[in-house]
């Protein structure tokens, strides 16, 4: 890569040169500026890394007494915006966000209406002065794992150092936002205040994890339960529930109980819990189990690895 | 349920990003960090990681101010979702019935050749 040809200026460009060049090169084809323009992407990557070696003087100098190549200036693979950008959960989506619960008959009608103003209320009436609805302000809230499986409240602190109180639906997801009404912007003249959008990131469980509205769990039981069978206690988000384990369990085997996951945002109905098992050894192998394993690997060796060979 | 960045985490993880620029944004509300009552300090995910990089980007290539860079980077929201919606749209032509699927298609064409003006 010759960074001056990737650029299109001459070797004696001076920094200013270089800089408008870059910048040229940024407006035009920046993936996040740019979406859906693949060879754009390509010509900004080339145009990053050249910028980065010719923008320092220093280096740019021993660039060109040939002590250092261009190689090694290609920047680590970076995750650009718009991979995140058009996310449903990408907290910083514009306009409104969709309402799962809401009824479709006008779906299309808001959406057109949302489309050619974003959000209507702006200057009612000019005879009795200027009114405008308050602006929506966006807020980034952690909730912990139960308290969005089971519903909670929490409190968030604002910029100006006050408190607001948060209520906590019971099922909602990661990436979701709920709408506080009227404790946004301040609206001007008659207008209604904007509102508080806070979109929930789920904090991790020690023991729980979640898909949707189902929970997982990865359950240890010992040797003796996994080739007897069992009933064992099962963390649930409700409470400890009994499993039956079944007669030659294997680890990895994953159970379903049906209806102990998770009630979505505004429905009944609740998901399961998967739980995966996963077989521990005893602590110690005492003289007793491992002569026993012995006699019984005489007679009864089996091979779990048949058919494994690639 | 991802990687959690502290201030300083996503400072040496964003090219060009130092505290004083960190804070910048976030005072512009450019970026807008995750409140965790449960946690000492508040933090962000992958998804600031990029966003930060870009509004580092455009500053360093524009000479943006805060107030500019809100603008551009609102308005790359917006691109991004409307982005997003018009391929849920598409996503949803295209489960139909391939007649119905041409009626769109055609209803398409006519409004953005001119004819219906």
């Amino acid at each position: 890569m010759n960074p001056y040809e990737v650029l299109g200026v001459k070797k004696t460009a001076s920094a200013e040169e270089i800089k408008k060049a870059y910048r040229k090169i940024v407006k035009e084809s920046h993936p996040d500026l740019n979406p859906g323009d693949t060879a754009g992407e390509e010509r900004f990557k080339a145009a990053a890394a050249a910028y980065d070696l010719l923008k320092d003087p220093e280096q740019r100098a021993r660039f060109d007494r040939g002590e250092i190549d261009a190689q090694g200036q290609e920047r680590p693979e970076a995750h650009f915006y718009r991979g995140y950008a058009g996310a449903q959960d990408n907290p910083y989506r514009s306009g409104q966000p969709f309402d799962e619960t809401e009824d479709l008959s006008d779906f299309f009608a808001d959406f057109m209406r949302n489309a050619r103003d974003a959000r209507g209320g702006a200057g009612h009436g000019h005879m009795h002065g200027f009114h405008a609805d308050g602006a929506d302000v966006r807020y980034r809230l952690e909730v912990p794992f139960m308290d969005a499986a089971l519903g909670g409240s929490t409190r968030i602190t604002l910029p100006d150092g006050s408190n607001l109180e948060v209520q906590i639906p019971r099922g909602i997801g990661d990436g979701q936002t709920i709408r506080l009404r009227g404790k946004g912007g301040t609206p001007i003249g008659k207008g209604r205040p904007g509102d508080a959008l806070i979109t929930i990131s789920l904090a991790p469980h020690k023991i729980f994890t979640r898909e949707g509205d189902t929970v997982r769990v990865v359950l240890p039981i010992t040797i003796d339960e996994a080739i007897l069978g069992a009933k064992v206690e099962v963390p649930t988000i409700s409470g400890p529930v009994k499993l039956t384990i079944p007669r030659g369990a294997s680890s990895g085997q994953v159970l379903r109980m049906r209806g102990r996951g998770i009630a979505p945002r505004g429905r009944e109905q609740r998901g399961d819990q998967l739980v995966e098992l996963k077989i521990v050894t005893p602590p110690r192998i005492d003289e007793e189990l491992a002569s026993f394993m012995e006699s019984w690997r005489r007679k009864h060796a089996y091979d779990p690895r048949k058919g494994m060979k690639p | 349920m991802t990687v959690v960045y502290s201030d300083e985490q996503i400072i040496a993880e964003v090219p060009g990003l130092d505290r004083a620029l960190l804070l910048r944004f976030v005072e512009a509300r450019i970026v807008i960090p995750v409140e965790r009552p449960a946690e000492p300090a508040r933090g962000y995910l992958p998804v600031d990681v990029a966003r930060l990089r870009l509004a580092c980007e455009l500053c360093e290539s524009f000479d943006f101010d805060d107030d500019a860079l809100g603008v551009v980077m609102g308005l790359v929201d917006r691109l991004h979702t409307t982005r997003a919606e018009l391929r849920a749209l598409l996503e949803a032509v295209d489960d139909l019935p391939k007649a119905q699927r041409l009626k769109v298609a055609e209803g398409l064409r006519d409004r953005l050749s001119n004819r219906r003006r």
